[in-house]
């Protein structure tokens, strides 16, 4: 995803319509412009506005990752097919790593994107594949930003919600 | 035109993995592949530690203007568990073989936060343009993760590293 995937910036000045960069001294509007469905449109205007800019915030998980579903496991099995709805969301890589925390990782003789496969039927107690809280991690958000006098607005790419703060605050998440 | 910019786990001052939407797994071998081999064994006595991590960011689509203000930082709380800690500096552009000896010169990962984030671009300095398309920017961020003794068995949850920056 990009910053204009979900927005696209104008700002007015003087009959003038501003599409790069980042001063807005002397516009006398500042508008994001939804393009996806659903989303709102905001605009500012009738303020002395100074700048503008977006932040990005891209996450990295580090030492591990939880994936969205369970596997459940039957005593005897040797094999743990994975549900067809969650291929696409999942990469092997991940489907490695749940595995490694489910079984004692020299048993795990194959995993690909359909199943895991151990080496012989595994005869350790039943238990469900992965039984941790998952911890959801959003891989990347944006905000744009527009610094007025007195205050400054913050605009979430993702869904639309505006917040405002002081003129000099810097929001991270 | 928005930028993309991506977080690679780097083999090299310019080469390295796209991690962006991945998992940056700490392991005792120097590779970026996420699997169940070379596993992080709890000691005896004393600690261990893994090999050491690289990551940079680069530019795979240049912004309209530029990019500045590049910070790393994690939400403050180690969640890997009693025993589990993880260290991290800036190594500016310098590269070095990664290792798997204490790190010299770190600094509590969990201390890198918000308020007071990890600098990603104080040697290779922004901000970065059109002109950087399709390089890495910004400094080489070195990870390591230390297990205790005092560890408990089993794999970690996972917890996340922030790279932000602003864009114009």
């Amino acid at each position: 995803m990009t910053l204009a995937d979900h927005y696209k910036w104008e700002a007015e000045k003087d009959g003038e319509i501003i599409t790069k960069g980042g001063d807005l001294s002397g516009c006398q509007r500042f508008s994001l412009i939804p393009q996806k469905a659903g989303l709102p449109r905001v605009d500012i205007c009738g303020v002395d506005m100074v700048k503008r800019f977006a932040r990005r915030f891209a996450k990295v998980p580090l030492g591990g990752t939880k994936l969205p579903v369970k596997l459940p496991w039957v005593q005897g099995a040797d094999r743990i097919a994975t549900p067809s709805d969650m291929r696409a969301h999942i990469a092997v890589g991940n489907l490695i790593a749940r595995a490694g925390r489910t079984f004692p990782w020299h048993i795990v003789k194959e995993i690909t994107e359909a199943e895991i496969i151990l080496g012989a039927p595994y005869t350790g107690p039943t238990k469900e594949a992965e039984t941790r809280l998952h911890k959801p991690v959003n891989p990347e958000e944006f905000y744009h930003c527009v610094v007025c006098k007195g205050f400054r607005l913050y605009c979430n790419a993702q869904n639309g919600h505006v917040m405002t703060t002081p003129q000099d605050y810097e929001l991270y998440v | 035109m928005a930028a993309q910019i991506e977080i690679h786990e780097m083999s090299a001052l310019d080469a390295g993995t796209d991690k962006t939407s991945g998992t940056v797994r700490f392991k005792d071998a120097d590779n970026a592949t996420v699997d169940l081999n070379n596993p992080l064994v709890i000691p005896d006595a004393g600690s261990i530690y893994s090999y050491t991590k690289k990551l940079r960011a680069y530019m795979e689509a240049p912004p309209d203007t530029q990019i500045d203000n590049m910070r790393w930082y994690t939400d403050g709380a180690n969640g890997f568990g009693t025993g589990v800690t993880a260290t991290a500096k800036n190594l500016g552009v310098t590269w070095g073989a990664n290792y798997k000896t204490l790190m010299s010169g770190g600094s509590d990962l969990f201390g890198y936060v918000v308020g007071a984030p990890l600098d990603g671009d104080g040697t290779d300095t922004g901000p970065f343009d059109s002109g950087d398309d399709d390089t890495y920017i910004g400094d080489l961020i070195e990870l390591q993760m230390a297990v205790a003794s005092t560890a408990a068995h089993g794999s970690l949850s996972a917890e996340t590293l922030t790279l932000a920056y602003d864009e114009i």
